[in-house]
C-alpha cells in the first residue's frame, strides 16, 4: 500500500508564517496528483514535509497507512526528483544512480547483482546507455533531468515526489519531458506527487489536481473537473489561459449588474440572487446578432491560429477567445467595433467569493 | 553642425592619448627616483631627476590640442631639451644598472614624444592640418594601434612590478652561493656551495627543520579538525549565538597580534607548555581559525542544500551527508585552508620566538633570525637557509595551484 493521507498537517515556520493551513488531503496508490498553486503558496512545503526534509507543526501524514511524522527522511521509502536535479556532481551517472540503493539499511539492503540489475533497467528506460561513465556537468539539461528521474526511481519508492522538475528545461524540451513523465507513470503506476505552479503541466500530467493558496487547499479534482466546474473564483482564474473573465457584481430576477454593465444569466444560474462574482471562460463568449450585451473591441492579439479579444463595456474588460476552426468567438471581428455579445452560455458560473 | 564633422571633433591620435596618459606615469617614477637619488646622496641624479619631473610634467602641459600649433612647437622644444639632458646624463656618470634605469625614464618618454610630434598622423594632426577624411581614416587607424601602445605600457608597468617582488629573491639567492658573507656584489660574480654545506651539514638546521615540520603540520591537522566542523556548523545550522560567534570570530582577526602576545605568553607558562610543540600548535591553530573558518563557511554555502537533501532521501545519516557529499565537494576549500594553515604555521616569528627560548625547541624562523645578530654575522648562511627553508612553500604552492585558485573563486562564480 502506498496511498498518501495529509490529515490536518499545518506547518508553521519559527517567524510565524503559515505556510500550510490544516491540508486534508488524499493520494491513492497509483495516483498521479499535481499540487498546484502560485509560487509561495504552501505547494512545496507540502512536498517537503511529506519528503520528511522538514518538520510538521501539527496534523498527521501517513504513508501507506503509516504515521511518518517521525520518521527520517531516508526511511520513508520515497524518491524524489529536485528542481535543481541535485545530482551528486562528484559522483559519475552510475554512482549517482546506485548511491541511494548503496545507502539502503536493515531490511531495506540491496544486494549487488540487485543493483545491477536496477540500474540497468532505468539505464535502459531512460535511455542513459551512454551517459554512465560521465560527471553529471558533461550531460545536457534533458539527460541530467532522466538522471535525477533515474535515481528516485531505482529505489522502488512507495511515492515519487517532483519538485517543479520541468522549470529548469527550455520550452521544446519541457514539452518532451512532460510527454515522457506520463510515459513512465503510466509503465511503473508507482504514486506520485507533483509540485508546479504551471496550469498546463498539472492539467496535462495529473490524474487530479490539489490547487492550493494561501496555505490553503482550494479544490482537489480531476483536471477537468477542476477546469469545467471550479471551486471558487481563485480556481477559475488560476486554471486557464486565457484566464477566466471574472465580474463581480449582483444577481437580482435573472439579470447581472455591475455597475454600467448588466447582462441576461444563462438558465441555470437564473435563480441567483444577491451578491456574487460571475465567472465565464473567454473561449465561451458568443456574439450574437441580436440581444446580448453591447461591447466594444478594445485591441485584438493575433496568434494565427487563435486570437484574443479584449472586449469593453461599462468600464468592465473581459477577453474572449476566436480560433479559426470555430471555436470560441464566432467571427473575426475587427478592432474599434461594437459586437453584441452573449455572456449567458450554458458554462458560466457564479461564485460566492 | 558648425561644418567640422563629429569625426573631427573627436579624432585625437592614439599617440597623443598614450602620451596623455603615460607623461605622468613617467613622471611619478621620476619622482620616486628624486626619493631614491636623495636617499643615495647623488646630487648630480637629484638635480637630473628633478629636472626630468619637470619637463615631463610640463610636455604633458603643453601637449597639442590640434587647434594651436605653437604648443606642438613648444612641446617639440621640451622633449628635444629632455632627451638632450637624459643622454648628457647617461654619457657623463658611471653606468650602474640603476642609472641607467632611472636615466631610460626620462630618455625615452621624451624620445618617443619627439618622435610622434615630429612625423606620422599625431604631427599632422598637431599642427592644425586634420580635415574631416583625416579624422575618419585617424579614428580607424586607432582601433588598431591603440590596443597595441596599451599593451605594450600595460606590459611595462608589470614588468616594474614583477622586479619589485623578484629583485629581493635574486638577491639573497646569489648571496647564498657567493663565498664569505658579504651583502654586496654583482650578481653572479662568483660561485661556491660552502653555505648550504655548512648549512646542510650541521645538526641545528635539522633539529629546526624537525621543529618546524612537527609545529607546521600538527597545526594543520588540529585546525582543519576544528575549522571544518565548525564551518559547516556556522554555514547549515541556525543556532542560538550564530551571528555573534561569527562576528567575533571577525573582531579576534582585527587585532595585530602583539596585543595577545603577553597572555598567550601567560597562558602557555601556567601550562608547561613553553618550549614545546604542542604549545606552538595550539596557539596556531587558534589564531589561523577564524580565517580557515570564515574560507570554509563561505564554500559549504555555495554548497547546495537540494544535495544534501537528496542524499537525506538517499537514506544518508547527517554525518554520512557530510562526509559523503559535502567534503568532497569542498576539498579545493580544505586543500586552501590546510596550506594557509600550513603556510602561517611554518613562517611564523614572533610567538616561536617568545614561547622558545632554547635553541633545541627554535623553528627555523626563529634558528634563521639567531644566525644575524650573533657576532660576524652569517648572510651567506642565512640566505642559504632562507633559500632552504622557501622550497617546500614554492613546491607546495605550485602542487596546490589548481586547487587554490578553485578555492579562491569558490563562491564567487556558481556553476
Amino acid at each position: 500500500m502506498s496511498d498518501v493521507e495529509f490529515s490536518k498537517t499545518t506547518k508553521i515556520y519559527d517567524d510565524g508564517t503559515h505556510a500550510l493551513d490544516s491540508l486534508e488531503l488524499k493520494i491513492n496508490e497509483g495516483e498521479f496528483l499535481a499540487l498546484l498553486g502560485p509560487s509561495g503558496c504552501g505547494k512545496s512545503t507540502a512536498l517537503r514535509l511529506l519528503a520528511g526534509l522538514e518538520d510538521i507543526t501539527s496534523g498527521e501524514i501517513r504513508i501507506g497507512g503509516e504515521r511518518v511524522n517521525d520518521l527520517p527522511a531516508g526511511a520513508r521509502g520515497l524518491g524524489m526528483v529536485f528542481q535543481s536535479y541535485a545530482l551528486y556532481p562528484h559522483m559519475s551517472v552510475r554512482d549517482n544512480l546506485e548511491f541511494g540503493l548503496r545507502r539502503a539499511k536493515g531490511g531495506m539492503r540491496v544486494d549487488e547483482a540487485e543493483i545491477a540489475r536496477r540500474v540497468d533497467e532505468a539505464t535502459e528506460m531512460l535511455d542513459l546507455g551512454m551517459a554512465l561513465g560521465k560527471k553529471p556537468k558533461d550531460l545536457s539539461g534533458g539527460q541530467q533531468q532522466r538522471v535525477a528521474i533515474g535515481r528516485a526511481l531505482v529505489r522502488r519508492p512507495k511515492v515519487l515526489l517532483m519538485d517543479e522538475p520541468l522549470s529548469n528545461l527550455d520550452a521544446k524540451l519541457r514539452n518532451r519531458m512532460r510527454f515522457e513523465i506520463r510515459r513512465l507513470h503510466e509503465m511503473h503506476g508507482t504514486t506520485t506527487v507533483y509540485v508546479t505552479h504551471d496550469q498546463i503541466e498539472a492539467m496535462t500530467l495529473a490524474d487530479r489536481i490539489a490547487i492550493i493558496a494561501d496555505g490553503k487547499l482550494q479544490q482537489h479534482a480531476k483536471p477537468l473537473d477542476a477546469y469545467n466546474q471550479p471551486a471558487n473564483s481563485f480556481v477559475g482564474s488560476f486554471l486557464g489561459t486565457p484566464a477566466m473573465n471574472l465580474v463581480e457584481g449582483e444577481a437580482h430576477n435573472g439579470v447581472f449588474r455591475a455597475g454600467d454593465l448588466s447582462f441576461d444569466l444563462p438558465e441555470h444560474l437564473a435563480g441567483w440572487q444577491g451578491p456574487g462574482i460571475f465567472g465565464v471562460r473567454p473561449e465561451d463568449v458568443r456574439i450574437v446578432d441580436s440581444g446580448g450585451t453591447r461591447f466594444r473591441v478594445g485591441g485584438v492579439e493575433r496568434l494565427g491560429g487563435e486570437a484574443i479579444y479584449h472586449l469593453e463595456a461599462g468600464g468592465h474588460w473581459i477577453k474572449a477567445l476566436w480560433h479559426r476552426s470555430g471555436g470560441g468567438l464566432s467571427s473575426a471581428a475587427e478592432d474599434h467595433a461594437e459586437l453584441n455579445v452573449s455572456l449567458a452560455v450554458p458554462t458560466a458560473v457564479i461564485f460566492e467569493d | 553642425m558648425n561644418g567640422q564633422g563629429i569625426a573631427v571633433r573627436w579624432y585625437v591620435p592614439a599617440e597623443i592619448q598614450v602620451l596623455r596618459v603615460w607623461l605622468p606615469v613617467a613622471a611619478l617614477i621620476n619622482a620616486f627616483i628624486v626619493g631614491a637619488e636623495v636617499l643615495r646622496a647623488r646630487e648630480h641624479g637629484m638635480l637630473l631627476s628633478v629636472a626630468g619631473l619637470a619637463a615631463l610634467l610640463l610636455l604633458r602641459a603643453l601637449l597639442p590640442d590640434g587647434r594651436l600649433p605653437w604648443k606642438r612647437t613648444a612641446a617639440l622644444a621640451l622633449a628635444a631639451a629632455g632627451v638632450l639632458a637624459g643622454l648628457w646624463s647617461l654619457f657623463a656618470i658611471e653606468l650602474s644598472f640603476f642609472n641607467f634605469w632611472s636615466n631610460t625614464w626620462l630618455v625615452f618618454p621624451a624620445g618617443i614624444a619627439l618622435y610622434w610630434l615630429s612625423v606620422g598622423p599625431a604631427a599632422s594632426w598637431a599642427s592644425g592640418a586634420s580635415d574631416s577624411a583625416a579624422a575618419e581614416s585617424g579614428l580607424a587607424r586607432n582601433k588598431q594601434v591603440l590596443p597595441r601602445l596599451e599593451s605594450f605600457g600595460l606590459h611595462t608597468l608589470l614588468l616594474h612590478a614583477i622586479a619589485v617582488v623578484i629583485v629581493p629573491v635574486i638577491w639573497i639567492i646569489d648571496i647564498s652561493f657567493s663565498p664569505g658573507n658579504v651583502l654586496g656584489g654583482a650578481i653572479g660574480d662568483a660561485f661556491t656551495l660552502e653555505h648550504y654545506e655548512s648549512m646542510l651539514g650541521g645538526s641545528q638546521f635539522w633539529l629546526w627543520t624537525r621543529n618546524s615540520v612537527i609545529v607546521a603540520i600538527g597545526t594543520t591537522i588540529v585546525g582543519l579538525l576544528l575549522a571544518i566542523p565548525a564551518g559547516y556548523a556556522f554555514s547549515r545550522y541556525d543556532f542560538a549565538g550564530r551571528k555573534g560567534s561569527m562576528f567575533v570570530f571577525m573582531l579576534v582577526q582585527m587585532f595585530p597580534g602583539a596585543i595577545i602576545l603577553v597572555p598567550y605568553f601567560m597562558v602557555m607558562k601556567t601550562l608547561g607548555l613553553l618550549n614545546t610543540s604542542i604549545g606552538l600548535i595550539i596557539a596556531y591553530s587558534v589564531t589561523a581559525l577564524p580565517l580557515c573558518v570564515w574560507m570554509l563557511k563561505g564554500f559549504f554555502d555555495s554548497v547546495p542544500r537540494a544535495l544534501e537533501e537528496a542524499a537525506l532521501l538517499d537514506g544518508c545519516t547527517q554525518v554520512e551527508v557530510f562526509y559523503r557529499i559535502v567534503l568532497p565537494l569542498s576539498l579545493p576549500a580544505v586543500a586552501m585552508t590546510a596550506l594557509f594553515s600550513f603556510l602561517a604555521a611554518w613562517n611564523e616569528f614572533v610567538l616561536a620566538l617568545v614561547f622558545n627560548t632554547s635553541n633545541e625547541s627554535y623553528t627555523l624562523p626563529v634558528g634563521l633570525a639567531s644566525l644575524i645578530p650573533t657576532v660576524g654575522q652569517q648572510w651567506g648562511d642565512f640566505a642559504a637557509a632562507s633559500v632552504v627553508v622557501s622550497i617546500p612553500v614554492v613546491i607546495m604552492f605550485i602542487a596546490f595551484q589548481r586547487a587554490l585558485i578553485q578555492g579562491l573563486s569558490a563562491g564567487a562564480v556558481k556553476g
